[in-house]
């Protein structure tokens, strides 16, 4: 430890006094304060050497995660399915191809700002695309990745990727079950109040094909989500129509 | 060592001393979690325990606990990096239990209760045996949570259970709960067998009784 590489023994007793509260008292709160200063830089700084040794490797693993969201969405790759890095990264190459459009932004992964990016299927007309949903949850920005079909106009899957909302209420929007309910809504209509998809009371969507049960509890994640689903939808219509591919 | 077999059964963190309880409940139900999660305890509490009693005597007394979380905190700061960066699909399920080994009573305890009065080997032991006793205890639970909830072991699916029906409540908290409790009463009523047992047959036998 570095507070013990002195070579004067005289100095490492002073120092075990102090630490018991007793002698000078003034030397004893310097004493204090000099040893949390010094003990926290130790510390502090170990920690952060040992992050940027190995800063690289989880880059790399958010890397490949965010793609294997997209091979998912666009079904080229199951829930459950297990698949390298390098694997993913040659499907990635091969089937799925990136669309930037300039002149428009977009809310990345990171939560930074970024040039409009979304995805389909290499060489084929299949409508199925991966857009960008971003806006404020309840906590925090929310970040997610929407599939849709634009053949049928409908939403085949949808994946948050990142977001600070409440474990078991907000942050249920991550679960399974919860993305499940998007699927099969269609987008093609606004209804009276200019929404597509509309966001209702959990258990009163029935066989809706426009509206989603919400999460119970999570009312403010609720209208977040709606409110940026929508938005999300809007923009990319308005940047296909307007060719801006 | 004999500080070692302490913590293993008679000063058990789990099941003794009822410490660590809301991550015994959060991993156990599955095998894979409850190791690394057990690695990275093991690692943090012998760690610490070493680290703040090679500290005790140059620690300014009134920040004595200031100083056992900063070094805490620094040691499972160190395990959430290795693990975002060599097993992330793991830390993403472990999720925020990695981070709440900080708040974990156990590497705390063993830290005020031991480390700050001994000697550096010997606090090490003393964490090492406190984290292998959380492990085994949660272990037992996982091997039991992960076949009956989710008819898998370590994640490979059981041939011979295949037709069971599966117990959902073993995947969720409150199976955690009754698995738990469970233990502690069998653990504890082996205890007392044993006492009583060592009593009785004291007697019997007309010896001094035998000091700890």
């Amino acid at each position: 430890m570095s507070e013990q590489n002195q070579d004067n023994p005289g100095i490492l007793a002073k120092m075990r006094t102090y630490a018991s509260g007793h002698g000078n008292p003034n030397m004893v709160r310097l004493y204090t304060i000099i040893y949390v200063l010094v003990i926290t830089a130790f510390f502090g700084g170990a920690v952060s050497l040992l992050n940027s040794a190995l800063i690289k490797y989880k880059l790399e693993n958010e890397k490949v995660s965010q793609q294997q969201v997209i091979l998912k969405l666009l079904g080229l790759m199951k829930e459950d399915q297990d698949l390298s890095a390098k694997d993913t990264a040659s499907i990635f190459e091969d089937k799925v191809e990136t669309y930037t459009v300039e002149g428009r932004r977009m809310k990345g992964t990171d939560g930074k700002s970024a040039e409009y990016t979304y995805y389909g299927l290499k060489g084929s007309e299949s409508g199925l695309y991966v857009i960008p949903i971003w806006g404020d949850g309840f906590w925090g920005l929310i970040v997610g990745r929407l599939a849709i079909d634009t053949s049928k106009e409908e939403i085949t899957g949808i994946d948050f990727v990142r977001h600070e909302e409440t474990p078991g209420l907000g942050g249920r929007i991550s679960d399974e079950e919860v993305r499940q309910r998007f699927v099969g809504k269609s987008y093609a209509t606004k209804d009276a109040e200019g929404l597509r998809i509309d966001l209702v009371a959990e258990g009163t969507a029935g066989d809706s094909k426009t509206k989603v049960d919400a999460i119970t509890g999570a009312t403010g994640t609720s209208s977040g989500v709606e409110k940026l689903l929508n938005a999300g939808i809007d923009l990319f219509i308005e940047i296909r129509k307007g060719g801006e591919k | 060592m004999s500080v070692l077999k302490r913590m293993l059964w008679e000063e058990n963190p789990v099941f003794v001393q009822i410490l660590g309880i809301c991550s015994a409940l959060a991993v156990t139900n599955l095998v894979k979690n409850t190791m690394v999660m057990g690695v990275g305890l093991i690692f943090t509490t012998a760690l610490s325990s070493f680290t703040v009693s090679a500290l005790r005597s140059y620690t300014p007394r009134r920040v004595r606990m200031m100083v056992q979380i900063l070094v805490i905190a620094a040691y499972v700061i160190m395990v959430k990096i290795f693990l975002d960066a060599f097993m992330p699909d793991i830390s993403k399920q472990l999720g925020a239990y990695v981070g709440l080994i900080i708040t974990n009573c156990i590497v705390m305890g063993r830290a005020e209760g031991f480390a700050a009065s001994n000697t550096p080997g010997k606090s090490f032991i003393d964490g090492l045996g406190a984290g292998i006793g959380y492990t085994m205890v949660l272990l037992i639970i996982a091997c039991v949570r992960e076949p009956l909830g989710l008819g898998t072991f370590f994640g490979f699916r059981i041939e011979a259970i295949e037709e069971w029906t599966r117990w959902n409540v073993m995947v969720i908290a409150p199976g955690g709960f009754f698995m738990l409790a469970i233990f502690i009463w069998v653990a504890r009523y082996v205890n007392e067998e044993i006492d009583r047992r060592a009593r009785a047959g004291n007697n019997c036998d007309h010896h001094e009784p035998k000091k700890k």
